[in-house]
């Protein structure tokens, strides 16, 4: 249909925990966004990954209806769930927090593949291995 | 109502974001809105911010390992977002009958007056839309009664109720997106008249026409983009019995001569036009 996008949000929520309280609500009620709707569309895609984060981007459009699409759990949170440590580092290139194997950098990398502007997986493991840098953890092998 | 300590907080790196984003939540937050670089939550108010913004610092430093994070709160009121989205939505009416209104609204219809229940979700087609209005007005001069309908990327189903209140004795919608056939079964199952209606997720070409066979519809809708309607003028043509219409639109009043040059080659007249905004929406006969 003729569809002119008026409004675009991009939300972090925890999966399937959307609920209208802010900043949920106002983000998207000052577009004219169905709120109850949408969280009961997100709640139902994302019900199978408890306890992850999922960036979720909504267009709205002029008749107030609206899509979205989410996306993968931030890579520092995937790396340090992998790691199992609790913080990153305040001075992430002297003191190291912890350790990522490569092969734990391939799975993120994997799993993150269709939001990372990368052309192949080596690609994405790149990306992630600097995100590990910069959070005090070290790649082994 | 309880005010709302906002949170806003920028990370020292784009990297670092997702952890800032798990320890806002970690302090209270139900989600996480982006605003640029910068993340926002909220957490109920409390009597003193400027200690609660102080237990959020450590909280974040923790989870980030750094303590360069820029914070900031404010305190805001609460307002109930979705009884301002509600009372942002009334009952509207188009052209002389048709009366779309979302379905917690009452609604003085007159006896002659035809009451479509929509509330916006996913699927386009809520009425709020010019482009929508111009084919529901447009459709509202022809006589529907008993023409069988197709309705081309029927969205929330809006146009094939419409036709079905207007008369016709049976409406295929056919709309290729999943999301948006959940909410139009919701639409057409309170429309009271769902026996008249076939929901269809396809596309509409050659190969869909060639089931139902040529000549199979009296009248054609499809409110969708130009582009997707130019190359179907044929297909509409084939799909339609002598003497039948199709209404087009989602066409910019810029196209509209584009349109037309392509709907005559294709074998159509112009019978009646629509222009709101910056939308045209045509009525087109078969010849």
């Amino acid at each position: 249909m003729a569809k002119k996008v008026t409004g675009f949000v991009k939300l972090q929520v925890p999966a399937g925990a959307a609920n209208p309280a802010p900043p949920v609500g106002p983000a998207l009620g000052q577009h004219g966004v169905n709120i109850m709707e949408f969280c009961k569309q997100f709640n139902a895609r994302t019900q199978g990954q408890p306890g992850m984060i999922i960036p979720v981007e909504i267009t709205v459009f002029a008749d107030r209806s609206f899509t979205f699409i989410t996306k993968t759990p931030p890579a520092a949170i995937l790396l340090k769930k992998a790691a199992n440590v609790k913080s990153g580092s305040a001075a992430s290139h002297r003191d190291k927090i912890g350790k990522v194997t490569k092969s734990q950098v391939r799975e993120i990398a994997e799993l993150k593949m269709p939001d990372l502007n990368a052309a192949n997986v080596e690609s994405a493991m790149r990306m992630i291995e600097g995100t590990a840098r910069s959070m005090g953890l070290t790649v082994v092998d | 109502m309880p005010n709302w300590l906002r949170i806003a907080a920028t990370s020292p790196s784009a990297e670092l974001s997702g952890l800032l984003a798990e320890g806002l939540l970690a302090c209270g937050g139900s989600a996480i809105e982006e605003q640029g670089d910068t993340l926002v939550t909220y957490i109920l108010s409390v009597d003193d911010p400027d200690a609660a913004l102080d237990r959020i610092r450590d909280v974040l430093q923790a989870v980030l390992g750094t303590d360069a994070i820029e914070l900031s709160a404010d305190e805001v009121p609460e307002q109930d977002w979705l009884a301002v989205w509600r009372a942002g939505l009334e009952p509207r009416r188009i052209g002389a009958r048709l009366i779309v209104s979302p379905t917690w609204s009452e609604v003085n219809a007159g006896p002659d007056d035809l009451v479509i229940r929509i509330d916006p979700q996913m699927a386009f087609g809520t009425g709020e839309h010019a482009s929508t209005r111009g084919v529901l007005r447009l459709m509202q001069q022809l006589d529907m009664h008993g023409a069988r309908l197709l309705d081309v990327g029927s969205g929330s189903a809006i146009l094939s109720i419409a036709g079905a209140l207007l008369g016709a004795q049976h409406v295929v919608a056919v709309e290729s997106d999943v999301e948006a056939m959940q909410n139009a079964t919701e639409n057409v199952d309170r429309s009271g008249i769902a026996q008249r209606i076939t929901l269809l997720c396809a596309l509409v070409d050659d190969a869909f026409i060639d089931a139902y066979g040529g000549g199979a519809f009296d009248g054609v809708v499809a409110n969708v983009l130009s582009s997707v309607l130019l190359p179907l003028l044929p297909v509409f043509h084939r799909a339609l019995a002598a003497g039948g219409w199709a209404i087009l639109s989602g066409i910019l009043v810029e196209e509209a001569d584009t349109m037309r040059a392509a709907a005559e080659a294709a074998g159509f007249a112009i019978d009646a036009e629509d222009v709101e905004e910056q939308w045209w929406s045509v009525t087109l006969l078969r010849i």
